[in-house]
């Protein structure tokens, strides 16, 4: 009796589950500096850079992640989309992270994707997600890599 | 932000504008321009009269260019949809942010910056299995309001490779008094991914949750570490803490698996159970315990980790025989930003010289959490076996317990929990507690 009494609690708050911010496809650019030889990153790697597993380029450049404001809507699909994280979360998982003694990841807060391209365009390590709707305007300046060998604007581009 | 780029260039045309030391004519290449408090103060009214000018110009042109009610984030456009009208020079300077909100204590002139970062609990313990830090109490348990730890952890780095951090815990005990205890300190040198060394005093990479978790009880989705990872001082029976060196790092060429490799050395546990079980200070052997490890945190499934360990020491208890004492571990993890999934097991071997048999001590438990919103219903079963007639071991018989319970994010930084456990033990009727907690950080 007991154990039906959890399941069905259980299975009542599963009903409340699945609240989040839902971020449509085809809203997110990665881009790095024009000297990054990278030309295509996974979500896998994407999510392992931003929660700071990865903190270094193939050429042992040291990465630079740029970051828009925490309340901007790019930050937030980006978190969600790749880290599968709130902002919440991820705060408390790179929290967890120092604490457990990994070195703090420093990531660069900018207000606007104009900035996060200039930023990037200045530091060799460089890496940002920005607005897809800021490529045209952004894109001279740095290069946009690949997602999952998708180019933005391709079918099946996953972000 | 443009008001702070228009108080800059205001601040600069005025710099321009006025001699800075009173003088038509500044002596040229001079660096030691002087400006009087009569000039500085009228410069500042000055700027506060411009800044309240912007204001006003700002709010102006807001309310006319602006509707109502107007989102303050443009709603992502498709790539074709043109152009968007953002500028490519920054607004604002970008800002340097650890991730994680930290305080941060900068001395003037220079030197390492100071993270600081808090955490606490409170509890309210109802029966005889509710504590969730100490096992066994040793007293008969009463319904009780219980200040749990208040843990200062504080880390700086000293330079690009080296860094430092420590936790400092002031806490009571079933005494009710109050003690304070240093219960890690390590400086790191990180020459590459592929190697870090620290020293000190370390949680020892047995396991999983012993590195994973800490004294602070806000990270933890129960109320308290499983009993098997108990702190020594709290009726642990595995070495926790070692004072010594502990090095790790990425093994090369392994990206997608991501492998990573540990080995420590340190003074191991006191071989006498009566004494401060970590030995901080001195040793009482000249050996030393020794602790490998590995784990791989696969990149094709985010939030699985597999890894193991084996420790080794030999205990000199004073009027028996020196134990060997070994220590396997494995456990897989899963974890991502609903699920939770902790399995461990542990062979702790405890071997008297002399002695044909082994003491052989599995330990073990599994947790399983899933998020819903802000809450995240668990439940946690574990189990320990420690042989009767153990050499070394201060926990003897059985300990076999379930716990449910409920974690409540209640804001981003407070959390409530509440968790009832069941326990059985050998020779002893199942016993029960409930316990509410608030943890947590700031």
């Amino acid at each position: 009796m007991t154990g039906k009494c959890v399941c069905a609690t259980i299975l009542i708050l599963a009903g409340c589950a699945g609240a989040g911010a839902q971020c449509p496809t085809g809203t997110l650019a990665v881009i790095v500096n024009r000297s990054n030889s990278t030309e295509s990153l996974s979500i896998a790697q994407l999510r392992r850079i931003l929660i700071g597993d990865v903190r270094a380029w193939p050429d042992h450049k040291s990465m630079a992640v740029v970051a828009r404001d925490p309340s901007s809507k790019v930050s937030q699909c980006a978190l969600s989309s790749i880290a599968r994280m709130s902002e919440a979360e991820y705060h408390r998982y790179l929290m967890s992270a120092e604490f457990r003694g990994d070195e703090p990841m420093v990531i660069q807060t900018v207000d606007s994707d104009g900035s996060a391209a200039h930023v990037v365009a200045g530091s060799a390590g460089g890496i940002a997600i920005v607005d897809l709707s800021s490529l045209p305007s952004i894109s001279s300046s740095v290069k946009v890599v690949r997602v999952n060998g998708k180019n933005p604007g391709e079918p099946g581009y996953p972000l | 932000m443009p008001f702070k780029i228009c108080a800059f260039i205001l601040m600069v045309a005025l710099f321009c504008v006025f001699p800075a030391n009173g003088q038509d004519s500044p002596s040229q290449g001079s660096q030691n321009t002087m400006i009087t408090p009569e000039q500085y103060q009228q410069l500042l009214s000055e700027l506060r009269a411009h800044e309240e000018r912007i204001k006003e110009l700002e709010s102006a042109l807001g309310a006319k260019g602006a509707p109502p009610g107007a989102p303050a984030e443009a709603t992502p456009k498709a790539l074709s949809a043109g152009p968007a009208p953002e500028p490519m020079a920054p607004t604002a300077p970008p800002q340097e942010d650890s991730g994680a909100h930290d305080h941060m204590i900068r001395l003037p002139g220079g030197g390492p910056v100071l993270r600081i970062r808090g955490f606490a609990d409170f509890n309210l313990d109802a029966g005889q299995d509710a504590n969730p830090l100490i096992f066994p109490l040793g007293t008969p348990a009463h319904t009780s309001f219980q200040f749990g730890e208040f843990d200062l952890f504080l880390s700086s780095n000293l330079s690009k490779r080296v860094s430092f951090l420590s936790e400092i815990v002031y806490g009571s005990d079933q005494t009710n008094d109050w003690g304070l205890d240093i219960e890690r300190l390590e400086v790191s040198y990180k020459a590459s991914p592929y190697f870090e060394i620290s020293g000190g005093r370390f949680h020892s990479s047995i396991g999983y949750y012993n590195t994973a978790f800490h004294h602070g009880t806000w990270f933890q989705t129960a109320t308290g570490r499983p009993f098997m990872f108990y702190f020594e001082d709290s009726g642990g029976i595995l070495p926790v803490h070692g004072v010594g060196v502990t090095t790790t790092g990425l093994v090369p060429h392994t990206g997608r698996l991501g492998l990573h490799w540990i080995a420590e050395v340190s003074n191991g546990r006191s071989s006498d159970p009566s004494l401060q079980p970590v030995q901080n200070f001195l040793s009482d052997k000249d050996h030393k315990a020794f602790n490998v490890a590995a784990y791989a945190k696969p990149e094709w499934v985010p939030g699985l980790q597999v890894g193991g360990s084996y420790y080794r020491d030999r205990l000199v208890p004073f009027g028996t025989p020196d134990v060997n004492q070994s220590i396997g571990s494995f456990y897989a993890v899963y974890t991502n930003s609903n699920w939770e999934s902790l399995n461990e097991i542990v062979l702790l071997r405890n071997h008297p010289d002399g002695m044909t048999r082994s003491f052989n001590a599995p330990l073990g438990y599994t947790q399983i959490s899933r998020k819903f919103r802000s809450y995240r219903p668990y439940y946690r079963f574990q189990y320990v076996n420690v042989p009767a007639g153990d050499p070394v071991n201060i926990f003897t018989g059985r300990y076999e317990s379930h716990s449910v319970g409920l974690r409540m994010d209640f804001t981003d930084y407070v959390a409530l929990k509440a968790q009832y456990n069941r326990l059985y033990q050998r020779s002893v009727s199942p016993e029960n507690g409930l316990d509410l907690q608030m943890a947590f950080t700031f």
